[in-house]
């Protein structure tokens, strides 16, 4: 990149001209938001270029002005270079945040990967085994037979049920 | 009463309702006044409380519309004319 160029460093004044081609604007201003509690910072139009005026709140000789220039030229290289990383990460950024909206409202699952074909039988709603059927309805389907007992369901003790007691006397 | 002062500001590098916003805020230390050209708006300081002088003012004035342009375009805000 090409330094600005000084136009000015007298009398607590400083300014530079700034190829825009360059130093887009969104540069310019990020450098001179960080200079405003420091200085007096005002913006000007010259031809193509953007001008910054840098006043010192507190006056200063030319040497501490070409300083205070060197210090806003690397902010400026700082500012482009904060832009650039950004633009960079944009998509990887994006994704992360809307994966994490997606995970709070409650889609755990994301769009890239609903209609992807070799995942249908990892389809968390199909139901092989027949887990989610109500036992009810899985039993309703077999006529009006006795419902065959689950091995959780209450059994009613019938009349040759001995409950497992035999007493010697009955051998 | 110090001399007056004035500051020129790029309309494509301010947004006008951050001069506003800066006006409303400044009114009280000195007589404000707004001018329009083509490319420009132009604030002049007339009548500006000794304590702290037109010039001092004018610079205070142009950093503060300065912030709050910048704040602004980061939030996508509208209002250059």
């Amino acid at each position: 990149m090409t330094a600005p160029d000084i136009l000015t460093a007298k009398d607590g004044k400083l300014v530079l001209s700034l190829d825009k081609g360059i130093y887009p604007l969104e540069v310019i201003y990020g450098a001179s938001y960080i200079f405003i509690d420091r200085a007096y910072v005002l913006l000007g139009k010259s031809g193509d270029n953007v001008t910054v005026e840098i006043a010192t709140k507190d006056g200063r000789d030319e040497a501490a002005l070409r300083a205070l220039a060197g210090e806003f030229s690397n902010e400026l290289l700082s500012q482009a270079l904060r832009r650039r990383i950004t633009k960079e990460n944009q998509n990887i950024l994006e994704t992360i945040v809307s994966q994490a909206l997606a995970g709070a409202t409650g889609a755990m699952v994301p769009s890239a990967f609903e209609d992807d074909e070799d995942d249908d039988d990892l389809d968390f709603l199909d139901d092989p085994l027949g887990i989610a059927v109500p036992w009810e309805e899985r039993f309703k389907k077999r006529g009006s037979a006795p419902a065959q007992p689950g091995p959780d369901a209450e059994r009613v003790a019938g009349p040759g049920d001995s409950g497992g007691f035999k007493p010697s006397g009955e051998q | 009463m110090s001399a007056a002062a004035a500051r020129t500001f790029p309309k494509k590098l301010y947004k006008l309702a951050a001069i506003q916003d800066a006006m409303e805020a400044y009114a009280d230390f000195a007589t404000l006044a707004l001018e329009r050209s083509d490319e420009e708006w132009i604030v002049t300081f007339d009548g500006a409380d000794e304590e702290f002088g037109a010039e001092t003012l004018a610079s205070e004035f142009a950093n503060y519309a300065l912030a709050e342009t910048i704040q602004r375009v980061r939030q996508g805000a509208q209002g250059t004319d």
